[in-house]
């Protein structure tokens, strides 16, 4: 499945209100895109090679929660996200924020990071389509 | 959507806590080494902050906390070693006072 235009993240911060128990929820038909629910416009995005110095001066100056990393096709390869950056501290040296985010991201624990243009799924990420209900994403 | 509103509207915080849940608090003269520590194993982003000798929450320590660490070292310049010493005594009270200072290039 490709992600032909990244313009909509949906974070999970979004939806977490709706965790409520012992609710009747099956009624919640309401699909993402008709309630416009994350980020449409002026979406920041990062390139494979984007030095990762930068994108946590993003996540503080723009307010943000999180990145996707595109290709030159605006293709999602990945998302890098705020809590990764507590997986950077726990490495020890916060030195050599230079890297590329492809590097970080490559020290998520417990999944082989392949970035290849063929490769869309990712185990971590989910890709919807405004057209997904809540009841789809889980 | 008249539904979502309701729900929305008629049920309180409480209402969506789980009968059980571990709270995870910290005390403002714990470690920073030791919060990030316990954040990642409880696999949480923020915790409040507790001042244990004014009995009352101080503020929360976030993600945006440690960013705004790893940037006050790196916009210094300063050196590795240099670095994680000063991190290594860094207590929760101590870094909030760290991020008031204001940045000298």
């Amino acid at each position: 499945m490709y992600v032909s235009n990244t313009d909509r993240i949906v974070s999970h911060q979004n939806i977490s209100l709706l965790k409520l128990q012992d609710l009747d929820l099956s009624s919640l038909n309401y699909k993402i895109g008709d309630l416009k629910l994350g980020t449409y416009d002026n979406l920041i995005t990062a390139r494979h090679d984007t030095p990762l110095i930068e994108i946590l001066r993003l996540f503080i100056s723009k307010g943000i929660s999180s990145v996707p990393i595109v290709d030159k096709n605006d293709v999602v390869l990945n998302v890098y996200e705020k809590y990764d950056v507590l997986l950077l501290a726990r490495e020890g040296p916060y030195y050599n924020l230079d890297i590329p985010v492809s590097d970080a991201l490559a020290r998520r624990p417990l999944v082989n990071m392949k970035i290849a243009a063929s490769l869309i799924f990712f185990p971590q990420i989910c890709i919807g389509f405004p057209r997904d209900t809540f009841l789809l994403g889980g | 959507m008249m539904q979502m509103k309701e729900i929305l509207e008629k049920n309180t915080c409480y209402d969506i806590l789980p009968l059980s849940y571990k709270v995870i608090v910290f005390d403002q003269s714990l470690l920073v080494k030791k919060a990030l520590a316990a954040l990642l194993q409880n696999a949480v982003q923020s915790a409040p902050v507790w001042d244990t000798a004014n009995h009352q929450f101080v503020g929360m320590l976030t993600v945006t906390d440690f960013i705004q660490l790893i940037l006050y070292y790196f916009d210094r310049s300063t050196p590795i070693d240099q670095a994680l010493e000063e991190i290594d005594e860094l207590t929760i009270t101590a870094l909030r006072g760290l991020m008031q200072l204001p940045c000298e290039k």
